[in-house]
C-alpha cells in the first residue's frame, strides 16, 4: 500500500456577508484577511494539532466518544 | 474607517452538533487579538443556505468549488449577478469586464495579463477570504499501477479504465 496525495481543487474560505453595510468597506475585510495566520486554521484542521484548540474552548466536546482517539 | 468595536460580529457554522468547528474557534481567538467580538452560532445548513440567500449572516466558512483550476473556472464566481454575487453582495464591472476579456481570447500572453489584473482587483477587494487547500489522500495498493489521482476526489474512478491490476 502506498499513499498518493493530491491536493483539492476547492479552496476553503471566509465568506463575507457585504450587503451588510459595515462589511462593505474593503479596508474591513483586509482586517479580517490580515489577522488570520493562514497556516493556523490548516494545521488545526488537518492534523493532530487542532486537539489544542480541543481543550482550551468552551465551545470543545472533549470526552465525546469521536474524539477519544486523539 | 469608522469601525464600532462594539460590533459583534455573528459567524454561522454549519458543521454538525456533534462536531466542533475548529477553524470557527481560532478565527475567534484571532479576531479577539485585533478587538473584533465573533460570536458562534450552529445552524444547520439548509438554514446556512437560507442565510446566505436572506443575507443576514454575517461570516461563514464555505470550502470547495473549483478556484484552483484554470482561472476562466474560478473567475466564474465573481459572475455579476451570479449566485455567489447576490450571496456576497459583491459587484465589480471592471472584475466583470476583466472575466468577459478572459473568455474572449485563448492568447496565452494576454490571458495571463486579464487575469493578473483580475487577480490583483481580487486581492485588493477581498470578496472572499482566501485560506487554504485540503490534501486528499489515497491509499494505493501496490499492485495498482497507473493510477491518477483525479480532479476532483469523488470522480475517483474517472481514470479507472487505464489501471492495471498485477496478479
Amino acid at each position: 500500500m502506498r499513499p498518493v496525495v493530491q491536493l483539492t481543487p476547492g479552496i476553503t474560505r471566509l465568506v463575507v456577508n457585504q450587503r451588510k453595510e459595515y462589511l462593505q468597506d474593503k479596508r474591513v475585510r483586509q482586517a479580517l484577511s490580515y489577522a488570520i495566520d493562514r497556516d493556523h486554521p490548516q494545521r488545526t484542521r488537518v492534523s493532530g494539532a487542532w486537539r489544542t484548540y480541543l481543550f482550551r474552548n468552551l465551545y470543545a466536546t472533549v470526552g465525546q466518544p469521536r474524539y477519544r482517539h486523539l | 474607517m469608522g469601525w464600532d468595536f462594539d460590533r459583534v460580529l455573528i459567524y454561522w457554522s454549519n458543521t454538525p452538533p456533534e462536531d466542533v468547528d475548529v477553524r470557527a474557534l481560532y478565527l475567534q481567538d484571532a479576531y479577539a487579538e485585533i478587538g473584533l467580538t465573533l460570536e458562534i452560532e450552529s445552524r444547520q445548513y439548509g438554514a446556512v443556505a437560507d442565510a446566505h440567500n436572506e443575507g443576514f449572516y454575517d461570516l461563514t466558512f464555505l470550502g470547495g468549488g473549483s478556484d484552483a483550476l484554470d482561472p476562466h473556472f474560478a473567475i466564474r464566481t465573481y459572475t455579476c449577478g451570479g449566485t455567489w454575487s447576490i450571496w456576497l453582495g459583491y459587484y465589480n464591472e471592471r472584475l466583470e469586464e476583466k472575466r468577459l476579456a478572459g473568455m474572449s481570447t485563448s492568447d496565452p500572453d494576454a490571458r495571463q495579463t486579464v487575469y493578473r489584473e483580475a487577480s490583483l482587483i481580487l486581492n485588493d477587494e477581498l470578496p472572499f477570504i482566501y485560506l487554504f487547500r485540503l490534501p486528499t489522500v489515497y491509499a494505493i495498493s501496490d499492485r495498482l499501477a497507473e493510477f491518477e489521482p483525479p480532479i476532483w476526489f469523488r470522480h475517483a474512478n474517472s481514470t479507472m479504465m487505464d489501471w492495471v491490476l498485477a496478479d
